[in-house]
């Protein structure tokens, strides 16, 4: 489908199109020539915007690269050094302990921990990660496209179910994350109508009511999704605010990293704990796709603008060409039709003139006349004057009074 | 009326989502819990082992030891060989990048990441302004895509196919063309690469694709193994046309 009827906001073709230059020499028609060529300079357009879009995020990414290397190697390289020491202090005070049968029991407790199992305390009496409750948990984590990590299916047969239950269950959540946030809109639009009349009511303008009902919908939405749950995680699970604020941020973004995982700890939880926690997660990642998408709309805005912008500056820049040029071609033809005009009215003249003269003199105009009379099409100058000077003008004979008419022509044509 | 039935269909919508749930919990339950015992047993039977071989270890030592070793590899550091071998760091820059894709793609593994505050804290504003980048993103592409599946279509339609044979035909193809280029081929990558098996490759690309990205298998962090350069990058670069042509399919 060519957008022809609903512009593409990203398109510049657009916006160009809507400013209609006056080009006041062109007799082209303004429809496109043929579909094709329509087809392959809308390909180009939206190559181009795609092209762009890549450039940023790869500069986006890089910059995110750049701050997380500066912020994080430091740490690492530190906890590096320890756990070095920690090593050989462990082998310097075991002397029966060598380096490579640590190494193989280093790489069993690595495969331990990857596999979700601790291997502090007595293991067997850890609570299972896949009993009833906890493999809920983790079906979630798979639909939702969180996806913790903290378990994660170990054998054969999981994983292959893994695969298909997320390809069923990632729409069907989708669909449910639509309807909730449209009850979500329902509910919040309610709300903030009575607030946005009483804001009419004080006559403020449109445009700020709109501004104070998304900074409502940002800090309601705040504190109901992210404040208040990350309190009750500081506070159940024990971690500090900025981590208790960080997990519901990654979490309800659907990134998930499952560094911290409420309810993944070895706490005595209440029963009503988790699905408390899993109501929370749907209605916080319907508010949090708002968001997103909220600032995707700016991001759009933005580059609709800049787009514009550039839109517009280009068609200005083609609109003050095309009239400058129309304007150049429209003076040169008047100019040449005004000299030819003249120069035919002037050769008459000449004509009528050594018909005249003929009369009384019986000569033809000499060469040096018929070069004197063109080469004042030009803007020479020099020429006249001097020419006024010498005898040349007398040339053909002509007496003075005679001569001045001419020279009067000769100065119109100029 | 319409709002009734709006709610009506998110109450149902709630129901069946926990419902699924639920099914799927006791399945996972059924399939996981015994391997999940067994390995419990290995790692309690590893420490009794070690303890048994050097006998003058205490159990606190020993307790101890594995805090510290458990620690460090939760942070990602995997103590293995000597020093010079666990010189390559994490937060290099082409690691770095390869976390800062997981993060605006949504995908965030989880084997790498931020422990500095500093490093949380711009993790979560990094987030919110690059996920939305990496949608509108994504958006493109597949709008791009989508217009070479209408010339496919339009191609056919001139040949004198029926449309909905065309739509059928071009949702097929672009299906069938994706799993071979985005999860077939890579896992025969990955098996010369990661030395995972072919099914392990499969998993991992799907669970990557969909970014639900547990973590369990990340590329490039296979203890003794050799990486070329920019092996990360190109896995990058793979992650992102796999989500491009995962976007056409939803715009088809």
């Amino acid at each position: 489908v060519l957008p022809v009827a609903a512009p593409d906001l990203l398109d510049p073709k657009s916006a160009t199109q809507n400013s209609k230059p006056r080009l006041s020499f062109s007799t082209k028609p303004t429809v496109l020539s043929s579909r094709e060529e329509s087809d392959s300079a809308i390909n180009v357009m939206k190559w181009k915007t795609v092209s762009t879009i890549f450039l940023v995020v790869v500069v986006y990414l890089i910059i995110g690269a750049t701050v997380f290397k500066a912020l994080e190697q430091p740490h690492e390289t530190s906890q590096r050094t320890t756990i070095v020491i920690q090593k050989q202090t462990f082998v310097s005070q075991h002397s029966c302990v060598n380096a490579t049968e640590l190494d193989e029991l280093i790489q069993q407790v690595v495969a331990a921990i990857n596999a979700g199992i601790i291997p502090l305390g007595n293991t067997s009496t850890q609570i299972s990660h896949w009993d009833l409750g906890s493999s809920f948990f983790f079906a979630g984590t798979v639909i939702t496209t969180i996806g913790f990590g903290n378990i994660s299916p170990r054998t054969q047969g999981g994983k292959i179910f893994c695969i298909i239950y997320a390809l069923l269950g990632i729409p069907l959540f989708g669909f449910l994350l639509a309807g909730v946030g449209d009850q979500l809109g329902t509910i919040f639009g309610k709300g903030i109508a009575k607030v946005e009349d009483t804001f009419v009511k004080w006559n403020v303008s449109q445009t700020k009511i709109r501004i104070i009902s998304t900074i409502i919908f940002i800090l309601f939405g705040c504190v109901l999704f992210v404040a208040l749950p990350a309190v009750i995680f500081k506070h159940i699970e024990g971690w500090n605010t900025l981590d208790a604020i960080y997990f519901v941020v990654i979490t309800l973004t659907t990134i998930g990293f499952g560094d911290y995982v409420a309810g993944g700890s070895d706490i005595e939880y209440l029963d009503f704990y988790k699905p408390v926690v899993w109501f929370w997660i749907l209605v916080g990642l319907a508010y949090f796709a708002a968001v997103l998408s909220m600032i995707g709309d700016w991001l759009r805005v933005i580059s609709k603008k800049t787009k514009e912008e550039v839109g517009e500056f280009r068609a200005h820049a083609a609109e003050w060409t095309a009239n400058v040029t129309a304007e150049f071609k429209e003076t040169r033809r008047r100019l040449s039709v005004e000299i030819y005009d003249k120069f035919q009215r002037a050769t008459s003249i000449k004509r009528k003139l050594s018909a005249e003269l003929a009369v009384n003199h019986n000569q033809d105009l000499t060469p040096c006349k018929r070069t004197l009379s063109v080469n004042h099409l030009t803007s020479e100058k020099d020429i006249l004057p001097a020419l006024t000077k010498t005898d040349s003008i007398y040339m053909n004979g002509l007496t003075p009074h005679c001569a001045a008419d001419e020279i009067a022509v000769i100065e119109n044509i100029k | 009326k319409a709002m009734c039935s709006g709610k009506l269909q998110t109450g149902l919508l709630v129901a069946s989502y926990f419902i699924y749930l639920l099914v799927g919990a006791a399945v996972f339950q059924a399939l996981e819990r015994t391997a999940e015992k067994q390995e419990k047993i290995a790692a309690a039977q590893m420490k009794e082992a070690f303890l048994q071989n050097f006998t003058h270890l205490t159990v606190a030592e020993m307790e101890q030891f594995m805090k510290n070793l458990t620690e460090a590899i939760q942070n990602g550091v995997y103590p293995v060989g000597n020093e010079s071998q666990i010189e390559d760091s994490n937060w290099d820059f082409s690691n770095s990048f390869f976390f800062a894709g997981t993060v605006v793609s949504t995908i965030g593994y989880g084997t790498l990441r931020p422990k500095t505050a500093g490093g949380q804290i711009f993790c979560v504003f990094f987030a919110l302004f690059g996920i939305p980048l990496n949608i509108v993103f994504l958006h493109r592409v597949g709008k791009m895509l989508s217009l070479l599946c209408k010339k496919l279509g339009k191609f056919l339609y001139e040949k004198g196919m029926r449309k909905k044979k065309i739509k059928f035909l071009t949702l097929l193809f672009f299906l069938a063309t994706g799993i071979l280029v985005f999860l077939c081929l890579p896992s025969l990558f990955f098996q010369i690469t990661e030395g995972w098996s072919y099914s392990e490759g499969i998993y991992f690309a799907f669970i990557t694709l969909s970014t639900i990205g547990f973590g369990d298998y990340v590329v490039g962090k296979q203890p003794g193994r050799n990486y070329f350069s920019y092996y990360r990058t190109l896995v990058a670069i793979w992650i992102l046309f796999g989500l491009a042509w995962i976007a056409l399919l939803f715009n088809l």
